[in-house]
């Protein structure tokens, strides 16, 4: 009589457990394929944003990079905040002769590799060598077919989405980041 | 540097290999010969070649805390040579297992013949 | 002679050992491998134990690079050039190459993984086939083995991060961001990765945390998990001969010998047998020191897992993420409900073809998988089924207007 009993709440027990495993991986199917677009611009797409400082005036020298050194080429710079380390490539995009500058997150958004920069003196884009995806900057102030200006869209490969940015802001001849995503 | 002065007074790494591949070879063909005439004389025997290739273990290991306590030990061939004498160290202990299990084995199979406690 | 023998006789008399010892075990599981594959597993366990323990006094977790290295002896580099390196990667090359017998204890570590994780599979396999979890307190035993399985490849996985060489390190951001990847389970597994860890890039705090699971709380689990299973199998016995006769399964279950000097003798001699060919494997086929990389510096491509994960690259490469990202999770589930699900009491193989079917083709996915990962060279590209519109904020680098930095 115990060993039924038994029996069953060890059932019971797995099959729930096998339940919630099989729903909580054919969640993210039936979503997409549902397609609901309140539920996609609510998701946010799985980022996040950190604020590294409040404003300009006061971010301290290890967020920034002197312009004079990206006109070389694009740097790297590991940004700590608290626990956190955030891989950042700073560098100058060339728009019809004037450069702007802009910093990413170069953790790739498929699963996670850190990406190489492309491009030699200006920043094109970037490339991640685990999978093939292709990052490549949008250069046209008016958008690029449906990605904004300045974002690293995705142009082939399986990443997802576009390499998260970081927000920078130039006071005096250095580049400071303010809030990063990831 | 260091490679000229300890090949001269120790065995070069593949000459202290081949001695190992020898007794080791050797013995767990004698042991397995010597276990199908009398068990406990397989034991002796067993006994004798692990007592050399402990004799050979404990040279081989002196050997490499000598290289790597050495003064100027450092460059890519040193390393490589404290390298290939660990790598024989480690092929020593497994001839040594060996043997250990030869015995073990020979014990089980022959106990499954005998049915009993053949041990004194 | 005699006088070690008495020595020994008074140990497992005084220890009250010998009512242990002596317990009767059937002989039909002595020589037949599909019982003893899990002696390997264990022993291979407590091989790892004790070389982790020389490893952890002379390992360092760190990622501050201020150690620089002369490069790797065993693939073949004689230029003295030295690089920068984590200080992880630092303790371990250290380990391999500067300490005195820190080679040999890393390579028998190394191989006594490779063998533990394939003596796992193995032994799923053999219980798989002989139906083990059919008999009373088997379910009992499988569920303890899936956990301990999957616990086994957790380790696995651990320790091929801990070195912080280029392999390791892309398997840490691999698995930290992997599931990321979805649209929905993508964001609370992101923010508890933040959350647990602080970080999702490699950080002091990741890998001290990352080296706290690998030495002291993953191994303390499986301990106790394993010895919960021999203890089932002590009282409990092992699994029923696989004959379909019943007369000849009573038989085979009366014939019984004690376990000490008999299967004491064989199991002893096993475990000699199974070091000396790891230590025979350590001393002929040794493994190099992959290369070192700290953040910043460019990433080569075509980095292939370890052959324990190689399999679920491939089918992560081959299928659509979205389906093959959960495999293992589907593998680990399938396995925890073959007990459900196979409930007739034959323990022949003929009597059990489907379920010996389903064994081989699970053994199958995960062979065939792992050896095509070494034969397939060039990546295939896989573009997912939805590409993520992200909203303006989230995707441009300024906060208002860009302004350009003129000459």
């Amino acid at each position: 009589m115990v060993d039924e009993n038994r029996r069953e709440t060890l059932k019971i027990f797995i099959g729930a457990t096998a339940a919630l495993g099989i729903g909580a991986l054919t969640t993210p199917l039936v979503g997409s394929l549902i397609n609901v677009k309140e539920m996609k611009a609510k998701a946010a797409h799985g980022s996040i944003e950190v604020v590294l400082c409040e404003s300009v005036d006061n971010c301290p020298e290890e967020y920034s990079v002197p312009i004079d050194e990206l006109r070389k080429g694009p740097k790297f710079v590991l940004l700590k905040k608290g626990t956190m380390a955030i891989p950042a490539v700073f560098g100058l995009v060339n728009v019809g002769g004037k450069e702007y500058p802009v910093a990413y997150n170069t953790v790739c958004t498929h699963f996670g590799c850190p990406v190489n920069p492309s491009g030699g003196k200006y920043l094109i884009g970037f490339s991640c060598p685990c999978h093939g995806s292709q990052f490549i900057i949008c250069t046209n102030p008016n958008g690029c077919d449906g990605h904004a200006f300045l974002e690293a869209y995705v142009s082939t490969g399986p990443a997802p989405q576009s390499l998260r940015p970081i927000k920078v802001a130039v006071k005096g001849d250095r580049v400071y980041a303010l809030r990063a995503v990831i | 540097m260091i490679l000229e002065v300890v090949l001269q007074v120790a065995l070069s790494p593949e000459a202290i290999a081949y001695i190992v591949a020898a007794v080791g070879v050797i013995g767990a063909l004698s042991v397995y010969g010597v276990m199908q005439l009398d068990r406990r004389w397989a034991a002796y025997v067993a006994f004798l070649f692990e007592l050399v290739l402990t004799v050979l273990f404990a040279y081989t290991v002196n050997i490499v805390y000598a290289l790597y306590g050495a003064p100027g030990f450092g460059s890519v061939e040193d390393i490589a040579l404290g390298v290939a004498y660990q790598r024989v160290a480690a092929g020593i202990l497994s001839a040594m297992l060996l043997l250990a299990g030869v015995v073990s084995i020979g014990y089980y199979i022959e106990l499954q013949k005998t049915g009993g406690g053949g041990h004194e | 002679m005699r006088f070690f023998i008495r020595l020994w006789e008074i140990i497992i008399e005084r220890f009250h050992l010998k009512e242990f010892l002596e317990h009767p075990v059937p002989r039909y599981s002595n020589l037949n491998p599909l019982y003893w594959i899990g002696d390997v597993a264990a022993m291979s366990f407590f091989i790892l134990a004790i070389t982790g323990f020389i490893l952890a006094w002379l390992y360092t977790p760190g990622v501050s690079t201020t150690v620089t290295t002369p490069p790797d002896i065993l693939s073949g580099h004689t230029t003295a050039e030295s690089y920068i390196a984590t200080q992880s990667y630092g303790s371990v090359y250290r380990i391999m190459y500067l300490t005195p017998l820190g080679f040999i204890v890393r390579q028998i570590h190394l191989w006594a993984a490779y063998m533990m994780i394939f003596a796992t599979l193995a032994h799923f396999f053999a219980k798989f086939i002989l139906g083990s979890y059919k008999r009373r307190g088997g379910g009992a035993l499988w569920l303890l083995g899936v956990l301990l399985g999957f616990l086994t490849i957790s380790q696995a996985v651990l320790g091929y991060i801990l070195p912080l060489h280029l392999d390791g390190i892309l398997a840490l951001q691999i698995g930290l961001n992997i599931f990321r990847y979805f649209d929905y389970l993508g964001i609370p597994v992101g923010q508890l990765t933040l959350a647990l860890l602080g970080s999702n890039f490699v950080t002091d705090q990741v890998i001290k945390i990352i080296y706290s699971l690998h030495i002291l709380i993953v191994p303390a689990i499986i301990l106790v998990l394993l010895v919960l299973k021999i203890n089932g199998i002590l009282y409990g016995g092992v699994s029923p001969p696989p004959v379909k006769d019943p007369a000849a399964r009573e038989k085979a279950l009366q014939e019984k010998e004690p376990f000490y000097p008999h299967r004491f003798a064989l199991t002893a001699g096993l475990l000699f047998l199974q070091l000396s060919v790891l230590l025979l494997l350590v001393a002929v086929f040794p493994l190099p020191l992959l290369e070192p990389w700290v953040p910043g510096q460019p990433v080569p491509a075509g980095v292939r897992p370890p052959w324990p994960v190689m399999w679920y690259y491939t089918y992560v490469k081959m299928i659509d993420p979205f389906i093959s990202v959960g495999l293992p999770f589907v593998l680990v589930l399938f396995a925890l409900v073959v007990p459900l699900l196979d409930r007739n009491k034959g323990v022949s193989i003929e009597e059990r073809w489907v379920w010996v079917l389903i064994a081989l083709v699970y053994i199958a996915i995960i062979g065939y998988g792992t050896v095509l990962g070494y034969l397939i060279d060039l990546p295939k590209e896989i573009t997912p089924i939805t590409r993520i519109a992200v909203p303006p904020e989230y995707a441009t680098p300024y906060i208002s207007t860009p302004t350009p930095v003129g000459p």
